[in-house]
């Protein structure tokens, strides 16, 4: 199986470019370490319009793609010729978006005669905890909460993952975001929340916690925002919208509202309470005693004291991706080029896959 | 010896070219093929035909657009990582510009448009009942001077007349409408076709110019597409705006 022994210098760029973030990295397989990373948030962009706009994101990324990755070389001292593989994001993402990361990396690696390596960007933050001090040794379950995912796998190595639990519609992060939206806070004001329910009492709202009884490990999260809108109504004196009237706009809380920290706490209770009782009973069923946790969300501290304490007490361990890796970065998609360097291939052909199911992965397999 | 490679995949068709010393090694598809699969390999194909590799250039070219969103990006990412990865400099060639520059050899076969007095009016499909548009004059030396800038137009606002010298997707699509003679709709439309088989070769044409003339073309790091079409999504301000105007509109309506 081909591994790094032979190379020179081990070194695997990375590029990811699926959402709203430009992410560039170089990491070295040989000794396990990141070596340069740079990257660009888009937030500022999008904020104005409520969400990620696709084609502004596919233009943003190629305003800064190839300059983030000259400033990443620069900065390791590295010229491309001395590089083993070029990485990058093949999917799940925005189509328009993944395609300019993929298709610098295709014709990079094609002009400097390396392999390629295309990267699903999930396996990028499952894997991602393997990067913190200590690291967690297989097999783990993982909960992966991000903006677009909640779902709990079992990992037991390096593409062998098995999917446990997953969300029936909303993710984690979108219910984060869409509940601060109702509650007036900007674009996307999942960390924003969390800031203000820590000033608020939990217990001052009855959000729902749907599934949390279902007796699997799945989620959803699509009533809880129904009840956060209904909650922001009653605040702002709102009436339901008559049956059969055209549909009256959502009212937002203004931030001045006495009642939004207590809301805020209330809502991420219910959402963290959701994500830690399927946790443990993941941990339970499987019986594995370590647990890691990618992917944005897994920044909120209120879940991970929660979940902390919990595990515990079921005698299993927490781990989590170092902070600058918790949101969308290039150094986990050379991190996991590194780990599936047997695949790299002279392939320039550039298929992006905007749907693309972690369970669909394999094992490593040496190409011919 | 001069090796300029161009790289054109802003409609619906792919090409490119590698312009060695006058001789062109090119490859064009127009089949629907997903141009980001097709792109590298094709390139490499082309210089593999010519013995060279992307080291032995001595310059890259792409048409920048404008075109659909995504294939302008597709051309532009390419080119701009090739010319960084070999230190090679780069050319940014309007792909309106490149399609014109055809007619400067191509008029002959048809006699019937006066390209010569009027400007040539390249037309392109833009979607969303819209076509990108540019016009052009051929200057004494040959050479064609852009003197309307790219444009992005409603297309059933855009007529001709009938030996105007016009080509382009959106020409095809405007002569049908317009239900000028049939002959006319086919030396249009085959005229395109033509213009079409050697975009990339007339993109890597003018670059060849330019490098002859020592010009250093643009930075790779800066390297961007010609995007036109430039409103894309509305603010959340800009929606709140209009649903304020149509609630007004609505409550004027039905105090009627
Ligand atoms: N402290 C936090 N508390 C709750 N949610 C957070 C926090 N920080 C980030 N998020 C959420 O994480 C999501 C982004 O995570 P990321 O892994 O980048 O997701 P994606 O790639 O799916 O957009 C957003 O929904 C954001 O609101």
């Amino acid at each position: 199986m081909k591994d790094f022994s032979t190379t020179r210098s081990g070194l695997v760029l990375g590029i990811e470019s699926s959402c709203d973030e430009t992410g560039i990295a170089l990491f070295n397989g040989r000794i396990g370490v990141i070596v340069a990373e740079s990257l660009h948030s888009q937030i500022l962009l999008h904020a104005p319009f409520g969400g990620v706009v696709p084609e502004l994101a596919g233009r943003d990324h190629i305003k800064y793609g190839l300059r983030l990755i000259d400033s990443t070389l620069k900065s390791a001292g590295i010229s491309g010729n001395e590089i083993e593989a070029v990485a990058y994001t093949q999917g799940p993402g925005l189509a328009g978006a993944l395609l300019v990361g993929a298709q610098l990396a295709a014709a990079l690696a094609y002009a400097w005669g390396k392999p390629t390596i295309p990267v699903h960007h999930m396996e990028g933050h499952l894997l991602s905890p393997m990067l913190a001090d200590p690291a967690p040794a297989f097999p783990f379950i993982a909960l992966l909460v991000s903006g677009g995912h909640t779902q709990l796998m079992r990992v037991d190595g390096v593409g062998r993952y098995g999917l446990l639990g997953d969300t029936i519609d909303d993710a984690a992060g979108e219910a984060f975001d869409k509940s601060a939206k109702l509650i007036g806070l900007p674009y996307p004001g999942g960390a924003l929340l969390s800031r203000l329910a820590a000033n608020g009492e939990e217990t001052s709202f009855a959000i729902p916690r749907p599934l949390l009884h279902s007796g699997d490990l799945n989620f959803s999260f699509a009533g809880l925002k129904t009840a956060v809108a209904n909650e922001v109504r009653h605040l702002t004196g709102t009436a339901l919208p008559a049956r059969g009237a055209i549909s009256a706009p959502q009212p937002i809380l203004p931030d001045d509202h006495p009642r939004r920290a207590d809301l805020a706490a209330s809502i991420q209770a219910a959402i963290v309470d959701c994500l830690v009782a399927k946790s443990v009973a993941a941990l339970k069923r499987t019986g594995l005693q370590r647990i890691v946790v990618a992917g944005g969300v897994g920044a909120n501290q209120k879940l991970r004291e929660s979940l902390n304490r919990a595990a515990e007490k079921v005698g299993a361990t927490v781990f989590y991706p170092p902070v600058a890796l918790c949101t969308d970065n290039g150094a986990m998609i050379a991190h996991v080029g590194a780990l599936r360097f047997a695949e790299a291939k002279l392939d320039y052909s550039v298929n992006v896959k905007p749907r693309w199911d972690l369970a669909e992965l394999r094992a490593p397999t040496p190409c011919a | 010896m001069s090796a300029v490679l161009a790289i054109e995949t802003s409609s619906h068709v792919g090409a490119v070219c590698l312009l060695r010393d006058g001789v062109a090694f090119k490859e064009i598809v127009r089949d629907n093929t997903k141009l980001s699969a097709w792109v590298v390999p094709a390139i490499d194909r082309v210089l593999r035909s010519a013995g060279l590799s992307a080291k032995a250039l001595d310059a890259i070219a792409y048409g920048t657009g404008p075109g659909a969103f995504t294939g302008v990006r597709t051309a532009c990412a390419t080119a701009q990582a090739i010319a960084y990865a070999v230190n090679k400099p780069l050319q940014a060639v309007n792909s309106l510009t490149a399609l014109a520059s055809v007619f400067s050899t191509a008029y002959s076969s048809y006699p019937q448009f006066n390209w010569a007095k009027e400007e040539i009016k390249v037309i392109l499909d833009a979607r969303m009942s819209e076509a990108f548009t540019a016009g052009f004059i051929r200057a004494s030396d040959k050479s064609l001077r852009m003197v309307s800038d790219t444009a992005l137009q409603p297309i059933d606002q855009i007529t001709f007349s009938e030996n105007a010298a016009v080509l382009g997707s959106g020409a095809v699509i405007v002569a049908r409408r317009m239900k000028l003679p049939e002959a006319v709709v086919n030396a249009i439309t085959e005229l395109t076709y033509t213009a079409e088989n050697v975009w990339a070769e007339s993109i890597a044409r003018i670059a060849a110019i330019l490098v002859a003339q020592g010009d250093a073309g643009i930075d790779p790091l800066t390297a961007e597409p010609t995007y036109v079409r430039n409103n894309v999504a509305k603010t959340e301000a800009e929606r709140a705006e209009e649903a304020r105007r149509d609630t007004f509109v609505r409550s004027e309506e039905s105090t009627v």
